[in-house]
C-alpha cells in the first residue's frame, strides 16, 4: 500500500512540491515494514523538474495494517511528515539554528545527552538519518531562496519596505503557518505580502518593531 | 602542481571479514584541496567487496602551500591529512565500540560544527550532512565489528567488542605510516586476540 500527501509551494517561477509518501515494504513476499519518505520536487517555469528524497521513518508495519484504516493512518503519517519538512524548512528561513537542532532532536533523539544508556551503533544510525534529512533540506532551502530573492520582494522598493522586518524570517513564518494550518496549497508571495503588510500596520501603531 | 597525495590504509582483519578506511588528500582547484574517506568491507568467506559513499573529512590547501618549499614537502602534508582523516575514523569506532556515545557525539559535533549555537542554520545544514555522512560509515564499521565478535567469540562478547576498542584508542596514531594492520584472530589456546599486522608470526603452511 501507498500513500501521497502533496504540499505545494509556488514563489514567483518555482513551484514546490513537498510530498509525503507513506508505503508498506515487502520482505520474502510479505508486508512486513513501512516507511515514509519526503520527496521534494523543483520545478522552475520552463525548465524540467526534478527531485530529491529521504527518508523520514521506518519500522515493522503497524497494526493497522490493511484496509481503510491502514489508508487513513498512511494519509496521516504522510501529512504530518510533509508538514514537519516545511516546518523545519521555515526554520531554515528563519536561521534559527537553535530549534531547528532541538526539533531534530526531538524527532530523531540523537543527542545521546538526553537518552538512558543509548548504544553508539544506534546513535550512529540516528546521526546518519539526521544526516540524510539535512542535505536534502539544504538543497530545498537554497532553492526556495533563491526563488525568494530573485523575486518581487527584493525590487528596489519593496525590499526597501520590508527589509527592516526580515524578509526571510517573514518567509519562514509564512511555511510554518501553512505547515500548522495543514493547508494543500501556499502561495508564498501572496502569504508574504499579508503577513509583512500585517506586520507594518503593528509597526506603525505602537512604533516599535514586534520582530 | 600536485593533483593527488598517496592514499593511506588502515586495516582491522577479523576472522571472515576485513574493514578497511582509506583516505586521501586530493587538489579541486589550483588553490584548495579536499581529503575524502572511504570504507570498504572484504567478505572473505564468498571473496565479495562492499564499498560505502565517501565522506568528506575536511578542506585543506596545506599540501598547495608546502608546494612553495618543495614537491616532497607537499606530498608529507598530503599524506598528513590522509593519515589525520584516518585517525579521526579509528578513534571514532574505538569510542563507537565502547559505547561512549556522548563521547563520540560531542566530538563529531564539534568536528563538523554541528552547533546549534551557530547562527546561521545552514552552516549547520551542511555540518549534519558531513557528519551525517562520517556516521554512516561509522556504523558500518561498527556494525562489521560487532557481528564479527559475536560471531567468532560469542562468549564474553561485549567485553571483547569494548576490548578491541579499547586497542584501537591506542593503535589509531599511528605517524607517517601508509598502510597499517590490527589482526583479531584466535590464538593457540583458542582465544580472543588483537594485535597489530607486524607482530603476528605468520605461520606457513
Amino acid at each position: 500500500m501507498r500513500v501521497k500527501e502533496r504540499k505545494v509551494v509556488r514563489m514567483d517561477k518555482l513551484t514546490l512540491v513537498v510530498e509525503g509518501v507513506w508505503a508498506t515494504t515487502w520482505k520474502d513476499g510479505m508486508e512486513r515494514g513501512e516507511e515514509t519518505r519526503v520527496r521534494a520536487i523543483v520545478h522552475w517555469a520552463g525548465e524540467k523538474a526534478w527531485s530529491v528524497s529521504c527518508i523520514t521513518d521506518e519500522g515493522t508495519l503497524s497494526p493497522y495494517a490493511s484496509g481503510e484504516l491502514a489508508r487513513q493512518y498512511g494519509s496521516a503519517m504522510a501529512d504530518r511528515h510533509a508538514r514537519q519538512f516545511l516546518r523545519w524548512l521555515g526554520l531554515c528561513f528563519k536561521d534559527d539554528a537553535c530549534s531547528l537542532f532541538n526539533s531534530l532532536d526531538s524527532a530523531y533523539l540523537f543527542n545521546p545527552e538526553y537518552r538512558q544508556r543509548p548504544s553508539a551503533i544506534d546513535t550512529c544510525w540516528r546521526l546518519a538519518r539526521v544526516g540524510v534529512i539535512a542535505s536534502t533540506l539544504a538543497i530545498v532551502f537554497n532553492q526556495l531562496r533563491a526563488a525568494v530573492c530573485k523575486s518581487f520582494v527584493f525590487e528596489a522598493q519593496n525590499y526597501k519596505r520590508y527589509a527592516p522586518l526580515g524578509i526571510f524570517a517573514i518567509v519562514g513564518e509564512c511555511l510554518r503557518n501553512f505547515a500548522n494550518a495543514g493547508g494543500k496549497e501556499l502561495d508564498l508571495a501572496a502569504a508574504f505580502v499579508e503577513l509583512a503588510e500585517q506586520r507594518l500596520k503593528e509597526v506603525s501603531a505602537d512604533g516599535v518593531s514586534v520582530r | 602542481m600536485l593533483h593527488k597525495g598517496p592514499t593511506v590504509y588502515r586495516r582491522i582483519v577479523f576472522p571472515t571479514a576485513a574493514l578497511e578506511a582509506r583516505a586521501r588528500w586530493k587538489a579541486v582547484n589550483g588553490k584548495a584541496g579536499k581529503t575524502m574517506l572511504r570504507v570498504r568491507v572484504y567478505y572473505l568467506d564468498d571473496q565479495r567487496v562492499r564499498e560505502y559513499p565517501p565522506a568528506l573529512f575536511r578542506y585543506s590547501s596545506d599540501p598547495l602551500n608546502a608546494l612553495l618549499f618543495s614537491r616532497q614537502a607537499a606530498i608529507e602534508e598530503a599524506m598528513q591529512e590522509a593519515i589525520e582523516a584516518t585517525d579521526a575514523y579509528l578513534i571514532w569506532l574505538a569510542l563507537a565500540l565502547q559505547d561512549e556515545s556522548a563521547l563520540l557525539f560531542d566530538g563529531m559535533t564539534h568536528f563538523f560544527k554541528f552547533d546549534p549555537c551557530l547562527p546561521f542554520a545552514t552552516s549547520m545544514l551542511y555540518g549534519a550532512e558531513r557528519l551525517g555522512e562520517w556516521a554512516f560509515l561509522l556504523q558500518v564499521g561498527c556494525a562489521l565489528a560487532e557481528s564479527e565478535i559475536y560471531r567468532h567469540f560469542a562468549e564474553d562478547a561485549r567485553k571483547r567488542v569494548k576490548e578491541l576498542g579499547a586497542f584501537l584508542q591506542d593503535w589509531a596514531y599511528r605517524p607517517g605510516e601508509r598502510v597499517a594492520e590490527v589482526v583479531v584472530f584466535k590464538d593457540a589456546d583458542r582465544q580472543f586476540a588483537i594485535k597489530d599486522a607486524r607482530e603476528v608470526v605468520r605461520v606457513l603452511p
